[in-house]
């Protein structure tokens, strides 16, 4: 198995949008999640995953509250706003143009 | 989310900013309990595993500036301590900053007396129809004098007359020196100031002897003096203790044609 790949620029908002949007969620949960289920290819670094999660309940896209976590311990949750579950519909339609656009110059024999 | 929302989280790290500290701690120390957790099974010492899960975070410190940066209320707080940075450095240099601060005091004092000077001499204007017309001949003349040149009618424009004179001005309750100015009947006409209330002095005012004298006030001694009384044509004021029928108040800014600030008004030669 190669070395996890760093993620593509840009790309760590809405990998985190994605997750929660599943279910509320805490910090260290969503980089176990995004690598799991990117079957360890996807490696977030954690040194950029907190001040993206604020600077994502900032702008009001996710909200955060405490709670417990899975083994009895005071976590903080992240859960998508309403404005955040909008945010992420459009993140997703501009990735797919995006990464259906490279495809086509890749692919190009 | 709301704009309400985004204020109370917005509020909430600039006035609480100790239980936010608080929670961002504990937020980070929870991640590396759980890291740690996973070391350990995977089959590290508690040690090792401690070391790589902070390895991992990259520096805790460093984390939580990061998420302080994302607060949209840093430059508050770091404005504050700027601020404060300053005033202790100079409170630690007193000589310096008084003379600092007084050379400013010196500067903006100047300048604001040199402009006020200016403003009035250079750029303010005479509120009046047309005053790059106006000729003021600075000659006294007597008033049969000024009477004769008003009935040949040289002057194409127009011939008024005035005399500034301070007397006591006896409006509403009060009684106060002032400055007005003796002025002829073409005066208001012939420098194109009309009145906000009432009329201004005409010609027909240049009356027979002993007919009623009458006054035009100015709009700052109107507002001042008598309350910007709507009514105040019914009332008359006293001219060194001699009752003046008011007539009308002059537009606003006009003070006479002296330029000078302060409740001025005019009246016919009783």
């Amino acid at each position: 198995m190669s070395k996890p790949t760093d993620l593509v620029q840009g790309t760590l908002d809405v990998l985190i949008l994605k997750t929660i949007a599943l279910q509320p969620i805490h910090g260290w949960a969503i980089a176990q999640r995004i690598r799991q289920i990117s079957n360890d290819v996807l490696q977030v670094q954690q040194g950029s995953l907190y001040p993206a999660l604020h600077r994502l309940e900032q702008q009001g896209w996710i909200r955060a509250e405490w709670g417990e976590s899975e083994n009895n311990r005071r976590a903080k949750y992240y859960a998508l706003t309403k404005a955040g579950r909008n945010k992420l519909e459009k993140e997703l339609a501009s990735w797919e143009r995006l990464s259906a656009a490279i495809g086509l110059v890749l692919q190009t024999p | 989310m709301r704009w309400s929302e985004k204020l109370v989280l917005r509020l909430r790290s600039l006035f609480r900013r100790d239980h936010v500290e608080q929670e961002l701690e504990e937020e980070v120390r929870y991640h590396v309990e759980r890291q740690i957790e996973v070391n350990v099974a995977a089959g590290m010492t508690p040690e090792e595993a401690r070391h790589a899960a902070l390895c991992a975070l990259g520096g805790l410190e460093q984390i939580k500036e990061g998420c302080r940066d994302m607060r949209r209320v840093n430059w508050i707080e770091n404005f504050v301590k700027d601020v404060r940075y300053a005033l202790r450095t100079m409170s630690r240099s007193p000589a310096f900053t008084a003379v600092a601060v007084l050379s400013l005091v010196i500067g903006i004092g100047a300048n604001a007396a040199i402009f006020s000077f200016a403003n009035a001499i250079l750029l303010k204007r005479l509120p009046l129809l047309d005053p790059q017309q106006l000729v003021i001949v600075r000659q006294s003349v007597s008033y049969p004098f000024f009477s004769q040149l008003e009935q040949r009618n040289q002057v194409p424009a127009g011939l008024a007359g005035r005399k500034a004179i301070e007397l006591n001005v006896t409006a509403g309750d009060s009684t106060e020196r002032m400055i007005g100015e003796l002025v002829s009947g073409s005066y208001f006409r012939v420098l194109g100031v009309s009145a906000v209330l009432g009329r201004v002095i005409t010609e027909e005012d240049d009356g027979a002897e002993g007919a009623r004298p009458v006054c035009v006030i100015s709009y700052d001694l109107w507002q001042d003096k008598l309350g910007g009384d709507p009514q105040v044509m019914n009332r008359a004021i006293l001219l060194n203790a001699r009752p003046f029928q008011i007539i009308g108040v002059a537009q606003r800014g006009f003070h006479g044609s002296a330029c000078r600030a302060g409740p001025t008004f005019s009246f016919l030669p009783p």
